[in-house]
């Protein structure tokens, strides 16, 4: 049912390296997914893992000195051409056009996220005013009614204050206001609900699943929290050390997984009832590489209960096609038989 | 906001009482009085009457305790009515009439041509970090800030005269000294008047411009300007507006510390380039114990410092939101 979706964003190949001083951070090394229209798609994975940089690469705001190494991003424009992101200027009107106008973009931090110094009105009216020819009073009307629509209180008023004078989940609304302001085709989420209290992350979760049916537009969804992961996605990208390594239908992913990363990700989560019933977690073995000294052939080797220390030290697993709409990127993916677990009904950290 | 002003002013007044009360017992503090350092002053050998030197102290009314004199001189300050100069033997009002519009005249635009040179400079700095030309603003800055205005004065008035054979120094060029106001004269003027500005204003421009950078640096990285990053925004138009708004208002607010500096920084450098602002005033008044006179111009310099400051705040409240009142 999902192909008869058009594509709406294709990332391919990606590469976005740090070139410090102390040598070549590969933050995202091989990354490579699909966001249909209208999809939610999770991605998951240790920190560090590159989800943050691949997310900014998208919108072409990688902060210095990261750069965009290699790879494409195209993304299905409003009038339907496909357009390759990574080749635009990074300060151009184009992708300027996009930022914002058709992919809009939310962070982890609702305490400094919004300026300080201006009102939460006219951060929103700004944005709406860059991508849609309106008046100012036209703009302020269209702020309410959308600080209305994220289910905010006494929106004519909040939109005059500053972002000191309302709680976090309210920043997180404002956030979310700002970033529908302009209905976007693709709304890109990293950790939006992290840093917020447990009613209130809720409370914010059921706001963008309503939002995006309302809206009709995809969802690109940073999380540490696989029970989100099961709520929020119907797809999901998993991440290690800057490259997709899996990416499956939510259920595959927990049902069925193929890469013995995601495999060690699932059983490292408690569930409920898990503990009662005496079974033990397994953590992932090990420690993520260093950056500056990733492994040979494939990158997950170094804890891999599956490593057979010939093909898997010395040669790069390709992504591959392991199933329907499955990708995995490990040389025994069809053949490891990897269990997998019942969606995780408790919230708790990957 | 109104409250905050009521309140500041309030301190204010208090700290202009506790001025006043410094620069008078300043003033006091040197042994002898002005009668000593006059009649040290007259010429060798003259032979002074011990009657004479206590009828000139009752003339002064120095013969009184200190706190009466106190007393007095405020009360009359209150009145505008500042007292004599014993070396003048003129109003103390008649001479900072004559001279503190010159101080303000070189001051003021001093501090207007510190921020508008420093904020873009440290904004340039800050956003192009690392590259060659943020190096060698710093290494400049660094530069302008060891060296002592008046020594930069100095090599002004050895660069001036050496090269250009003129002289540097004073309020005009010679050819224009006696001669009557012209547009020429007013712009000699404010030739002369801008190397001062200039001179006055290159630590205070280095100052700043540091404070800036480094300002601007730490709300760089800010989430929030990641924010209107990706809402689409220019990057210049997006820094002027987000991070340099936060940034500069901090900076701003610096004037409070900067007034002072540049008033002294002005008097000083004044006295080098033989210009006559009060700084020279104050320098021969200090010197000679000439009280009423050293005492008013350092009450009045101080209470512009302070309304300087005042103000300052008051822009500072007005411009960052998150200041609770
Ligand atoms: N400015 C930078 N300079 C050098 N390396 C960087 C920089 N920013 C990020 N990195 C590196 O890029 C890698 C990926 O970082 P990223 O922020 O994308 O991780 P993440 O998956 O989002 O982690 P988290 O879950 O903690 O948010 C990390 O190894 C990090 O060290
Ligand atoms: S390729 Fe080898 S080391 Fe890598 S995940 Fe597969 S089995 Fe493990
Ligand atoms: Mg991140």
């Amino acid at each position: 049912m999902n192909h008869d979706r058009h594509i709406l964003l294709e990332i391919d190949e990606l590469k976005t390296h740090y070139h410090t001083p102390q040598g070549v951070v590969k933050a995202v090394e091989g990354a490579s997914l699909k966001i249909r229209e209208g999809q939610a798609v999770g991605v998951v994975g240790e920190s560090g893992c590159g989800k943050s940089v691949m997310l900014r690469s998208i919108l072409r705001i990688v902060p210095q000195p990261g750069k965009i190494a290699a790879g494409t991003i195209r993304f299905r424009r409003k009038n339907g051409e496909m357009a390759d992101l990574t080749a635009m200027d990074s300060n151009g009107r184009a992708i300027r056009d996009i930022r914002g106008g058709e992919i809009a973009m939310i962070f982890q931090e609702p305490m400094s996220s919004l300026s300080p110094v201006h009102t939460i009105g006219d951060q929103i009216v700004e944005a709406i005013q860059l991508h849609k020819r309106v008046p100012a009073a036209k703009a302020r009307e269209m702020t309410i009614e959308i600080l209305a629509k994220v289910a905010m209180p006494r929106p004519d008023q909040i939109i005059d204050q500053y972002p000191h004078e309302i709680s976090g989940g309210m920043r997180q609304r404002a956030m979310i206001a700002m970033a529908l302001s302009c209905e976007p085709r693709l709304l890109i989420a990293d950790e939006p609900t992290t840093a917020l209290d447990v009613t209130t992350q809720a409370q914010i979760l059921a706001l963008m699943r309503r939002l995006q049916a309302e809206f009709g537009m995809a969802i690109l969804f940073v999380t540490h929290d696989l029970g989100v992961v099961a709520q929020m996605t119907e797809y999901v990208v998993v991440m290690y050390m800057g490259q997709v390594v899996e990416s499956a239908p939510v259920d595959d992913i927990f049902f069925a997984p193929r890469h013995p990363y995601t495999h060690a990700l699932l059983h490292s989560i408690p569930r409920l009832g898990q503990r009662s019933a005496g079974q033990r977690l397994e953590p992932i073995r090990g420690t993520v590489p260093d950056p500056f000294a990733r492994p040979s052939g494939c990158p997950f080797h170094t804890r891999c209960r599956f490593n057979d220390g010939q093909r898997c030290v010395s040669e790069l697993p390709a992504l591959r096609e392991v199933g329907p709409d499955h990708q995995a990127r490990c040389h025994y993916a069809e053949t490891l038989g990897l269990s997998g677990v019942a969606a995780p009904l408790e919230r708790v950290s990957a | 906001m109104m409250n905050y002003a009521i309140r500041r002013s309030g301190q204010m007044l208090v700290t202009v009482f506790v001025i006043s009360v410094i620069a008078f017992v300043v003033i006091q503090l040197p042994p002898g009085d002005f009668v000593n350092s006059y009649l040290a002053t007259l010429s060798g050998g003259n032979i002074v009457t011990q009657d004479a030197i206590v009828a000139l102290r009752a003339q002064f009314g120095l013969d009184e305790n200190l706190v009466v004199q106190y007393w007095r001189w405020l009360t009359n300050l209150l009145q505008g009515n500042m007292g004599i100069s014993f070396q003048y033997q003129r109003t103390v009002l008649d001479l900072l009439a004559e001279r503190l519009p010159l101080t303000l005249a070189i001051t003021i635009p001093t501090a207007i041509f510190v921020y508008m040179v420093a904020i873009p400079i440290g904004i340039y700095s800050a956003v192009r970090q690392y590259s060659l030309v943020d190096y060698l603003l710093s290494f400049a800055g660094f530069i302008f800030l060891a060296v002592p205005n008046f020594l930069i004065a100095i090599i002004a008035i050895y660069i001036g005269y050496r090269y250009f054979g003129g002289g540097v120094g004073g309020l005009f060029s010679p050819e224009y000294e006696l001669a009557p106001w012209s547009i020429g004269k007013v712009l000699n003027m404010m030739q002369n008047m801008s190397l001062a500005i200039l001179i006055i204003g290159t630590s205070g421009v280095a100052a700043t411009m540091r404070v800036m950078r480094g300002m601007l640096l730490d709300e760089l990285s800010q989430a929030y300007v990641e924010t209107a990053r990706a809402k689409g925004l220019g990057e210049w138009r997006l820094i002027m507006k987000y991070p340099v708004r936060v940034a500069v208002s901090p900076v701003l607010s610096t004037i409070g510390f900067v007034l002072p500096a540049l008033i002294s920084g002005t008097e000083i450098t004044a006295t080098v380039l033989n210009i006559p602002t009060t700084g020279p005033l104050l320098l021969n008044a200090v010197r000679s114990q000439d009280m009423f006179l050293a005492a008013s111009i350092i009450f009045v310099l101080s209470i512009l410092t302070v309304i300087g400051t005042f103000i300052s705040d008051l822009l500072l409240v007005w411009a960052d939101p998150r200041i609770k009142l």
